[in-house]
């Protein structure tokens, strides 16, 4: 009995190293288990719900809607033009603000990221990365006002006033408004990386500096443009004030159809379909992208650096 | 040469314009005494800003924002501390996995998180707007805080914390004693990180918000909805303010240079 008890007071010490060595594992359990319950579950739940039967608002059916496995909401999607409209356009902002974006972020980055800069400019790219997305419609919503400065200036250089307010290009816009700094922010760093003397080399064996540009410097940074490419298309699927407010009502967007549908238009089920939705073309496009730029890549294996 | 630079300057300059004139419209509007827009404000005044602070709606907003801001700040970075912890100094196979999932938020769309978080949690019955929120924005800043944080953990040599240990500090010792004064510049920008992210946020709290408690956001975004309103501008003018003094803070605590790309 007694040489039991010794044993037990011989493995405390043994205990309290089993304990130091996996309380590093148990610290991880808040946080995940947090997730767990408030992200996972939430979003599968809403993968399940696109699944349901909507009954009409009625009490003892939240947002209307009834345990059940029926396609309804999908074929109701698909099989009305109008949705799949609304969708084309979605998708269609997108890659148009993506390449936008693209073309004139890739030279700020670059400039940004070659250029001995002072604290101060990426100071100003924080700023403009990290203002709040309504102070920007808002501004921009003034900016292309019939009485704003835009059509001030026109009138002043005698052209023709535009009225942006309520389309496509203004959505745009705005949305550029906010993609450019995200995309340039996600460049700087892949462009610091590539070594400036490779250019040079380049250079000096007699390149020319647009020939440099498109076989060395594009090539080395094509993961971070890639980046850069999938981030901003999806802010474009699902960016929703931006085309709300700038839109005016006269172009819907699929985020718009969704927000009804969970405030004014009550229908979950529907919704919460048009949310699959939504995330799967954000997937496609990302499954897509990625694919592309492996074959531009491929096809013209030049200059690759370790 | 020389005008190739004067280019590539006119170029970075056409960019902040871009980016900056209509933020500086917004500010004129805000110092305009007219209720409509047309070309520059005749005089300066501060009647929309009076106007501002005797607004229910946006000082409620404000007031929530601020409370939903610190508490999950709070709980974002003190979880995150130790989910990061873990996640870097048991960097095997299965926990590598764990700092993708700490990570996933961020591959959601918010607006897709805030309207799962809404018909989850009313089919739990939670129905406290509150807490819905801090909820909501604890999940949107989590990641923030953890890849903050993880990059700062790798940063650290564990040696110095085994060699705490093996002269007898106990854990708890090591962490208050060696651990948290080390990573006292990177716990700054992630709480920073988080507050900014949590006041940011529109797509999560427009949904989990109701007439109780609804965020500055959410004041704002139903005044946008409706009619054009100059003291929009004033709220505007402060947020872009918070915004500036945020920055100002991670560059004094953390660097700029090394938070770019972490974001």
């Amino acid at each position: 009995m007694f040489i039991i008890f010794l044993e037990i007071f011989n493995l405390v010490p043994s205990i309290e190293l089993l304990l130091r060595r996996y309380a590093v594992y148990l610290l991880v359990i808040p946080g995940g288990v947090f997730l767990a319950l408030f992200f996972l579950a939430p979003l599968s739940y809403i993968f399940v719900v696109s699944f349901y039967e909507y009954v009409g608002l009625k009490p003892g059916y939240i947002g209307g809607m009834k345990p059940g496995f029926v396609l309804d909401n999908y074929i109701q999607f698909f099989s009305e033009p109008v949705f799949l409209n609304y969708l084309w356009i979605t998708v269609r902002i997108a890659l148009v603000c993506m390449a936008l974006t693209l073309v004139i972020a890739y030279p700020v980055a670059y400039l940004i990221a070659r250029a001995r800069i002072g604290r101060w400019v990426l100071a100003l790219v924080m700023v403009s990365f990290l203002i709040h997305p309504l102070v920007r419609v808002y501004a921009w919503e003034i900016v292309l006002s019939e009485f704003g400065p835009v059509n001030t200036i026109l009138e002043m250089l005698r052209l023709p006033k535009i009225s942006l307010i309520g389309t496509e290009p203004a959505i745009i816009l705005g949305l550029l408004h906010f993609l450019i700094p995200y995309a340039v922010l996600t460049l700087i760093g892949p462009i610091r990386r590539v070594d400036p003397s490779i250019e040079e080399a380049a250079m000096s064996l007699g390149a020319s500096p647009l020939t440099t540009f498109f076989k060395i410097t594009l090539p080395l940074t094509s993961p971070g443009l890639v980046a850069a490419a999938l981030l901003t298309y999806s802010l474009g699927v699902t960016a929703f004030v931006t085309p709300l407010i700038l839109g005016a009502g006269k172009v819907v967007v699929l985020t718009m159809l969704i927000f009804d549908r969970f405030t004014d238009t009550v229908n979950y089920p529907f919704g919460a379909a048009m949310v699959v939705i939504l995330l799967i073309i954000g997937l496609v496009a990302v499954v897509l992208i990625d694919y592309l730029f492996k074959v531009i890549y491929r096809r013209r294996p030049v200059w690759t650096a370790g | 040469m020389d005008g190739g630079l004067i280019l590539k300057r006119a170029y970075v300059a056409a960019f902040f314009l871009f980016i900056f004139f209509p933020l500086g419209v917004t500010v004129l509007i805000s110092l305009d005494p007219r209720d409509y827009v047309f070309g520059l404000p005749p005089s300066i005044s501060f009647r929309w800003y009076q106007s501002f602070i005797e607004n229910d709606t946006f000082v409620n907003g404000l007031t929530t924002s601020l409370i939903v801001a610190s508490i999950s700040m709070i709980i974002s970075t003190s979880v995150g501390i130790f989910a990061s912890y873990s996640i870097t100094r048991s960097g095997k196979g299965f926990m590598k996995n764990l700092g993708t999932y700490f990570l996933s938020p961020l591959l959601v769309p918010t607006l897709v998180t805030g309207i799962a978080l809404l018909m989850y949690l009313k089919q739990l019955g939670m129905l406290n707007s509150l807490i819905n929120l801090v909820v909501g924005h604890t999940v949107i800043t989590l990641p923030y805080s953890v890849r903050v944080l993880t990059a700062v953990f790798s940063t650290l040599d564990p040696s110095i914390e085994e060699a705490a240990m093996s002269l007898g500090a106990s854990p708890l010792k090591v962490f208050s004693k060696i651990v948290l004064p080390m990573i006292r510049p990177g716990l700054m920008a992630a709480t920073i990180f988080t507050f900014s992210e949590s006041l940011n946020d529109y797509a999560v709290s427009i949904f989990l918000s109701d007439s109780n408690s609804y965020t500055f956001s959410v004041a704002l975004f139903s005044y946008l909805k409706a009619v054009f309103d100059p003291s929009i501008a004033v709220a505007s003018v402060l947020l872009m303010a918070i915004t500036v003094v945020l920055i100002y803070a991670i560059e004094k605590t953390f660097g700029l240079d090394k938070v770019v790309g972490m974001w």
